[in-house]
């Protein structure tokens, strides 16, 4: 029974989470070609130079992000990549809201479908899209490293924790969003709330690290916890980052989950 | 008597401070085809989805086949059609038909063979509607595709709620044709409308819903009968009564010698008052579920 429900989410979704794959791929490809040609002629130091000091002092660690291998990995944070990575996401997260909009979560509910195993299906969408995103962007840094052909390049693999932090952020934000969406009528307003959230986070995540009275706010922002230039530069360790993500993504889907079973449809 | 397949007791719902439904107790049994009516805003799309757990009761409770509605094995033994019909515009038919039977649970027994197809084409649905997506779908072949998934797998309660909408009077008399068999096999067809001829041809009981109370629950034949009678009597010519002033007879239209009188309560004061005049005809309209219907309906609760 469920499986007729992923089925039919995967179907929908085929398009978009097809065309975004290649999207995020092709994006991440241009990002590490471009670095690599910014790196053979010192590029990117020359660049970072030009920028006014509050924004260097932007650039998560300064040092790794002007190298090759710092930029290959800031393409895991870039605004373009994280906007077609929440779209994914957020497209599967508000289809119950969707749904409940069309009338349709009406005729699947009043089957033998229990509310649970409806958002169960909706929940492996959203899985699915914050696992294709950033496998995504893997792919691309693999082929854009092997056809740069940096001499610093670091292998694919270092790649994979900031990877994994993406991925474990991604969910946070669908949780978040599959809650705001099980007690909404229309997806039009559950979109909205879900990228005016993502976006609250993302700014209190940059003014953290501009303004000394906003950074002990900093962790409370979910990207905050996105640190895929330290992660492959640094070694730093993904997995306080990526626990702290997936507690957030655990709670908002649970109350999701909750949410959902109570309410009037 | 057989348990019941629907029971509702007390069941209301309130948002807010406005009461939807205040109170329903119903009772259905297998083989019955049940007429819920009531105008716009009565409450019946409420009860609706009360008895379907899509909304939740304020008070009292439901139970289908014994079970509460919440439990999806009272509901693998439903069909339902709502009134806001809001399929998947992206499937085709067929994968909608298909979708929906999918969803039944594993081992339960589904439609015989050549069930799906029998009930499509006796809709109407060419093989040609079923390709197509649904979002390309005229109102009408939308609610064929809709009636067929609320039919398909002969589910042991059938709840319709306005399923002739958009609906051709050819289309029409196939759907009360499919409700009548439903209900030969033992099936129950809990039919919602606010169409009375409709459920005056289908229906073996009926509950009429005004501002959210059930005002009335009984059968056609019971409703008809405690409706008010009219009588139309003809007088000779220049002959007729100036004025009838007998407890509940109204005269309601005056024709030259030709007058329609509605009449409650006992006739024979009635009878005994024609007798001592010159009548030349008198006919009795056979009563309708409209006189029943309008009585109820009647009143300063009733709606505008």
């Amino acid at each position: 029974m469920i499986r007729a429900l992923v089925a039919r989410n995967l179907k929908h979704q085929r398009r978009l989470l097809l065309a975004g794959v290649a999207g995020l791929a092709a994006f991440e490809t241009l990002v590490c070609w471009a670095a690599a040609q910014f790196d053979r002629n010192a590029g990117l130091r020359t660049l970072m130079e030009l920028l006014p000091p509050s924004l260097q002092n932007l650039m998560p660690p300064e040092a790794s992000f002007v190298s090759f291998q710092g930029a290959v990995a800031f393409g895991f944070i870039h605004p373009v990549a994280l906007a077609i990575s929440f779209a994914l996401v957020l497209a599967a997260a508000t289809t119950p809201a969707a749904e409940h909009e069309s009338g349709f979560l009406d005729l699947v509910v009043a089957r033998p479908v229990s509310r649970t195993k409806y958002l169960a299906a909706t929940l492996l969408g959203v899985a699915r899209a914050a696992v294709a995103a950033p496998v995504a962007l893997l792919i691309g840094a693999a082929l854009g490293i092997a056809l740069a052909a940096s001499p610093t390049a670091l292998p694919w693999t270092a790649y994979v924790p900031g990877a994994l932090e993406l991925s474990a952020l991604l969910l946070a934000g669908g949780g978040l969003s599959l809650a705001l969406s099980a007690g909404a009528a229309r997806r039009g307003p559950a979109m909205a709330r879900s990228v005016a959230l993502l976006l609250a986070f993302f700014f209190l995540d940059f003014l953290a690290g501009i303004r000394p009275e906003v950074k002990p706010l900093g962790a409370l922002s979910l990207f905050h916890y996105l640190r895929p230039v330290a992660a492959a530069v640094h070694g730093e360790s993904p997995v306080t980052g990526c626990a702290a993500l997936l507690a957030v993504s655990a709670t908002a889907t649970a109350f999701a989950f909750a949410r959902f079973a109570r309410r009037d449809l | 008597m057989p348990s019941p397949v629907l029971e509702a007791r007390d069941l209301a719902k309130s948002y807010g401070g406005t009461v939807a439904l205040d109170g329903l107790s119903l009772s259905l049994q297998p083989g019955e085809i049940f007429g819920f009516l009531g105008p716009n805003g009565a409450g019946k799309t409420t009860t609706i989805r009360l008895l379907l757990d899509l909304i939740r009761a304020t008070r009292g409770e439901v139970r289908l086949f014994g079970l509460p509605p919440r439990d999806p094995a009272a509901r693998a033994r439903v069909g339902y059609l709502p009134d806001l019909l809001g399929l998947d515009d992206r499937l085709t038919g067929r994968e909608t038909l298909a979708f929906f039977d999918a969803l039944r649970p594993k081992g339960a027994p589904g439609a015989k063979p050549g069930r799906v197809e029998e009930i499509c084409s006796r809709l109407g649905l060419a093989a040609r509607d079923l390709d197509r997506v649904v979002r390309s779908d005229s109102r009408g072949t939308k609610q064929k595709v809709g009636l067929a998934a609320a039919f398909q797998g002969d589910p042991e309660l059938l709840i319709l709620d306005e399923p002739t909408a958009g609906l051709d009077p050819l289309v029409r008399e196939a759907v009360f044709d499919l409700m009548r068999e439903a209900a030969r096999a033992g099936r129950t067809v809990f039919h919602s409308s606010h169409v009375l001829s409709e459920v005056d041809r289908t229906c073996t009981r009926v509950g009429i819903l005004r501002a959210g109370r059930l005002v009335a629950l009984d059968t056609i034949e019971a409703m008809r009968r405690s409706s008010v009678r009219r009588m139309v009597v003809r007088f000779e010519e220049g002959k007729s009564p100036g004025a009838i002033s007998l407890p509940g007879v109204t005269v309601v239209e005056r024709e030259g010698s030709r007058l329609v009188l509605s009449i409650t309560g006992d006739l024979h004061p009635l009878l005994g008052f024609l007798a001592e005049h010159a009548v030349t005809d008198v006919v009795f309209p056979e009563r309708d579920l409209d006189e029943a219907f309008a009585q109820h309906y009647r009143g300063p609760e009733a709606p505008a």
